[in-house]
């Protein structure tokens, strides 16, 4: 009688774990300056950059790229699948994004290691050198040099790319 | 006494649903939001008993994945805050974004060409072999590990195995889960909600020592050679998908077995040794092209970081 129990059990969780994906109607983006560009490949040109937390419908995929319609403006474009996130990114502490979120979906939201831990370990840490981190996050390749570097190298063609993730 | 067993079941169960699902895709703890109690035939498991297998669950599921994005970016500054107070940067800019472009060149061709902060990259003034990964994706490359590149595709290899690192987590699975589990505990008191307070000194040292896990693992002991192989495959991914010579990465390990003092405190501690490395890289090369353009990159490395 055991072994019949934990079977149909088995089956009871790995149907209800699988399907979460395609459930979920929006997801959210989970990089500070997500890319959305005009075509699914990873030097199409970049037409918007949505932040993080922010909500996007899917309305197409394409290998490792979905095409996406952010909630707030409407805008619309190609994102990595990698950017997004399957679950609500709550900014700021107490702010609930919808009526019904659980607690998992807030623990995202800004709670844990944040700004407020990394100054109070800043204060209490010697040796430490955050000037030079925030010099090196600083440091961006606009669009133009990307397209310069990888052309006159005879690396990936800028717009088309090999469309990978296929 | 069925009902212990049925109960282990479940969690067994939970717990497979939890290793085969994708860290982005599901999350169990919300599948079994809904549930209040299951009945399964005449087997029916209480809604404290649902909420009691929820909570085990949803600790391994936060343990595992649930470090988020702007966490990890957290980890990862505080990782290259304190090997940027051991070695500086080195800051000409015309260096600076000659290695940012060959990075970004790779990351963005690999499965995660974005992060919540962003790829960056810099060269450190040290003669030791070196290049770690912060979590994040700030990548730190010493001078002594430049010398083992003789070009843009060696120190392509040299990049792709750190945004590998990057990509694949190692920095994070080096903070113990235990810290992790209590870091999480913390964040789920009522007092967590509000700035300040006790937590936030107790967040602060579970932070400290986390950060302690993942440099001393970068700096001293280094990771598996598992990991290490995991990262090498991957490079490799990446190197092709970008038109470098994915053969530039045993080159380097070629030249850098050279160079290597075998007592040293760089990457001979950290790092299989690069032979063997090479043995293991050899089926994967099997098939690798020599990709058009090398002459070209060779040149501009030559201009740029020739002199370093």
């Amino acid at each position: 009688m055991g072994i019949p129990r934990k079977i149909l059990l088995l089956l009871l969780f790995c149907l209800l774990a699988t399907p979460a994906l395609a459930k979920q109607e929006w997801l959210s983006v989970a990089v500070r300056n997500g890319a959305l560009r005009q075509q699914p490949m990873p030097f199409g040109k970049v037409v918007a950059s949505l932040g993080y937390g922010e909500r996007v419908d899917v309305l197409a995929e394409q290998g490792l790229w979905l095409k996406v319609r952010d909630q707030g403006q409407g805008r619309e474009g190609w994102m990595h699948r990698a950017s997004l996130i399957a679950k609500a990114i709550v900014l700021k502490p107490g702010e609930r994004v919808r009526a019904g979120a659980s607690e998992d979906e807030l623990a995202l939201g800004g709670k844990g290691f944040n700004a407020q831990v990394e100054a109070e370990y800043k204060a209490h840490q010697k040796n430490l050198d955050y000037a030079s981190v925030d010099w090196m996050e600083r440091i961006q390749v606009s669009q133009e040099a990307m397209r310069e570097f990888l052309a006159k190298g005879g690396l990936q063609i800028p717009e088309g790319g090999n469309g990978h993730g296929k | 006494m069925a009902n212990k067993r049925a109960l282990l079941a479940v969690l067994f169960s939970a717990c497979c649903a939890l290793l085969i699902s994708g860290c982005e895709t599901t999350n169990v703890g919300n599948v079994m939001d809904g549930l209040g109690a299951i009945q399964v035939g005449s087997f029916r498991l209480s809604e404290s008993q649902v909420g009691a297998i929820k909570k085990t669950a949803q600790a391994m599921d936060k343990a595992f994945t649930d470090i988020t994005p702007e966490q990890e970016y957290y980890v990862g500054r505080a990782v290259g805050a304190t090997l940027l107070g051991k070695y500086s940067p080195r800051t000409e800019a015309k260096a600076v974004q000659y290695l940012n472009l060959v990075g970004q060149s790779l990351a963005r061709v690999s499965d995660m060409p974005e992060t919540y902060g962003g790829y960056h990259f810099v060269l450190l003034e040290d003669d030791a072999i070196n290049a770690f990964a912060a979590p994040g994706g700030l990548i730190f490359v010493s001078r002594g590990m430049l010398r083992c590149c003789q070009d843009e595709d060696t120190l392509a290899a040299v990049l792709a195995h750190e945004i590998a690192h990057v990509q694949l987590k190692h920095g994070l699975q080096a903070i113990k889960t235990s810290r992790l589990t209590n870091a999480f505990s913390i964040m789920a008191t009522e007092g967590a909600k509000q700035a300040g307070g006790p937590q936030l000194a107790q967040l602060t040292g579970i932070f400290e020592d986390s950060i302690h896990d993942v440099t001393a693992t970068l700096v001293n002991s280094g990771y598996s050679r598992a990991s290490e192989r995991e990262a090498d495959a991957t490079a490799l991914v990446i190197l092709g998908r970008a038109g470098y010579d994915q053969r530039a990465l045993a080159g380097m390990l070629t030249e850098m077995k050279k160079r290597l003092n075998p007592q040293g405190l760089d990457f001979a501690k950290t790092h299989p040794d690069p032979a063997d490395r090479i043995v293991e890289l050899e089926p994967l090369l099997a098939e690798a092209k020599t990709p058009a353009g090398k002459t070209q990159r060779q040149q501009r490395f030559k201009s740029v970081l020739g002199s370093i």
